[in-house]
């Protein structure tokens, strides 16, 4: 089965500050299938941001690109600017982290809701705005119209990604694509707009592509999730295979680094040193520099994603992992100093 | 138990603001006369969501800002509420000190790291230069920074390594209560782990008390003895770490609590589809901007 959305070895670089281009994306190949749900989780600078600007043709002016994206089976970079438009405006839906850095503070809610449907151009006006108030009550906003005569300022965050789900999904496109959209937002809210997300996403057989630095969010509403870290994938996974024993030693480490609720560790697991960014990796695995596990090999050749039950993991080392099955892959404490 | 190092007793501010609908009387109270205490060398959480006033708390104790009603008490001694003559600012720096969210903008850009915690020591501590370079090198010892980092300016550091230099900075001035507003909360997870060990490892070290602000419940679990939670300017709940984040007892906590992502988490709507919410019945009203004392 050919995949809604195909990434496949995508690279990208972008203009260093002085001269020449600094990769910010090494090797990233990802499937998402049609209603499908796909984590993309990593911490900040791993390329999971830059990896969806690729996909929606938001990269900065000067970046080289090069792999594939596929649509459907349409190549993404081969779009005319024509193709661009029409499919961005109809197939995709985009939700970010900050709603108010997206949407137009001096234009009011329904303007700004019926601007997208008006310009698809396929729903007369009062389709669009039964459509519209169809959605404002499916993402929990009650007194639809009193809403749509607001500004973005009268609106509270949580209010107004709520408006931003809504806006995503006003086309009825085949795929979502959510950078981080509950970040921002205060847990309780957090837990609202995910589940309206979900459920949404759910009734309308939604694929979603979900970028986040949270695991255990990402777990909560996606089948697959993929662990990137400085600008490459390191690991693809079913939800609940994360963190078993032939998991990658970063993603063991981050599981374990994160403080749970119901569990008071004397000490937290930590992962020695900083994240690095795409560009500072070197030949070898990228995560060769904090690895508690580290060889000779780690350093000098960049290991191939290598199938496991439920996915792949791009780590010389998977059957030694596997043979410490149960055993924590990170070392505790000392990594502080 | 020691007697409370820090002693708020209640502290009430208001703002004024603009007169609307939602706000006949031109006031709004961020904090509605609360009290609670930090034991010496204990580590106290005041926990909540955007809007319920933790923050103000924060600032109302440092003496960032003058609190409408009530008092600070540090050692058993009430801070004055009036403009602060520079040496009394000066003494209260001794007492209390905050680490913010943001340690970017709370550094100083062309201000090199050894020479940030060198200025503190000559304000607060008669010390020759040697002896000031001596406590530099093991202040940075105690938040892990080593003497390359000691050199650097702060756009040299990686997020982590800019909250280790605000902590060691806040450190300096052998503070009885330290104040962390949100900070570790923007942070990588790994780096937020490492963070965290070093906060455990100068408590023990030293026996400075913490005052941690923070939204995040699990953060909550590893490092605090004790807990206030906090909503709409009102503690909600109190007691101890175990007790109220395993037997929480108000619906905002639990609230709180089923609504971390954890391993098995299922995100759950708590509003009704379409519907305004119940006026009544409903434990808590769905909508941050409608934040209202609970029943």
């Amino acid at each position: 089965m050919s995949a809604l959305l195909s990434i496949d070895r995508l690279r990208v670089e972008l203009p260093a500050a002085k001269k020449g281009m600094r990769t910010v994306i090494h090797d990233v190949s990802l499937d998402v299938q049609a209603g499908e749900a796909v984590g993309l989780v990593g911490e900040s600078g791993s390329g999971k941001s830059m990896t969806t600007r690729a996909v929606m043709r938001l990269l900065p002016e000067g970046a080289r690109l090069s792999g594939e994206i596929r649509f459907d089976g349409i190549s993404i970079p081969g779009m005319d600017r024509r193709a661009l438009r029409r499919w961005r405006a109809t197939r995709v839906g985009m939700i970010f982290q900050d709603p108010r850095a997206h949407i137009n503070p001096v234009r009011t809610i329904g303007d700004f809701l019926f601007e997208g449907v008006m310009l698809d151009g396929r729903l007369s006006t009062s389709q669009a705005r039964e459509r519209i108030s169809h959605l404002m009550r499916a993402v929990g906003i009650a007194d639809v119209d009193r809403r749509l005569n607001q500004y973005p300022h009268e609106l509270s965050g949580g209010l107004l990604q709520r408006v931003m789900i809504a806006a995503a999904l006003t086309t009825e496109p085949e795929l979502l694509l959510a950078d981080e959209p509950t970040t921002a937002l205060d847990v309780t809210t957090q837990e609202e707009v995910i589940a309206i997300i979900d459920e949404l996403r759910r009734e309308r057989g939604l694929a979603m592509l979900f970028i986040t630095h949270d695991l255990d969010l990402a777990a909560a509403v996606c089948g697959r999730i993929a662990v990137m870290y400085a600008g490459s994938i390191v690991e693809e996974q079913k939800a609940d295979a994360l963190g078993l024993a032939t998991s990658h030693p970063y993603t063991k480490g981050l599981l374990a680094a994160r403080p749970e609720l119901g569990r008071r560790e004397r000490r937290l697991q930590t992962i020695e040193g900083r994240p690095i960014s795409a560009f500072e990796v070197g030949d070898g695995c990228a995560f060769a520099t904090r690895c508690p596990r580290v060889r000779d090999r780690c350093r000098q050749e960049r290991p191939a994603p290598t199938q496991v039950p439920g996915g792949r993991v791009a780590c010389h080392f998977i059957d030694f992992i596997d043979a410490a099955a149960g055993s924590p892959a990170v070392g505790s404490g000392g990594g502080t100093r | 138990m020691s007697n409370p190092v820090l002693e708020v007793r209640d502290l009430r501010k208001v703002y004024p603001v603009a007169v609307t609908d939602d706000c006949p009387d031109g006031e709004f109270t961020a904090l509605h006369g609360e009290s609670f205490t930090l034991a010496s060398g204990g580590s106290l959480a005041v926990v909540g969501e955007s809007g319920s006033g933790k923050t103000t708390c924060a600032r109302l104790i440092v003496g960032l800002e003058r609190a409408t009603s009530g008092a600070v008490l540090i050692d058993g001694v009430e801070q004055i509420r009036t403009r602060a003559s520079s040496a009394r600012r000066r003494q209260r720096g001794r007492q209390v000190q905050i680490v913010f969210q943001d340690p970017y903008s709370s550094l100083d850009p062309r201000q090199r790291v050894r020479d940030c915690l060198n200025e503190v020591l000559k304000l607060h501590f008669d010390m020759d230069a040697r002896e000031r370079a001596r406590r530099v090198g093991e202040l940075l010892d105690q938040v892990g920074l080593d003497e390359r980092q000691a050199g650097a300016l702060p756009r040299a550091l990686s997020g982590g390594q800019r909250q280790r230099v605000a902590i060691a900075r806040a450190l300096a001035a052998e503070p009885k209560v330290l104040i962390l507003d949100e900070a570790v909360a923007a942070l990588d997870v790994s780096i937020q782990a490492q963070v965290l060990n070093v906060l455990a490892d100068i408590r023990d070290a030293t026996g400075v008390a913490y005052l941690f602000i923070t939204h995040d419940l699990a953060v909550v679990q590893q490092i605090c003895d004790d807990v206030v939670v906090m909503r709409s300017g009102r503690i909600v709940e109190r007691g101890t770490v175990a007790s109220v984040l395993e037997r929480p007892t108000h619906p905002y906590t639990q609230r709180l609590l089923a609504s971390v992502p954890r391993p098995g988490w299922t995100p759950r709507r708590r509003t009704t589809t379409g519907e305004p919410p119940a006026s009544n019945g409903h434990p808590l009203p769905p909508e941050s901007e409608t934040k209202e004392p609970l029943p």
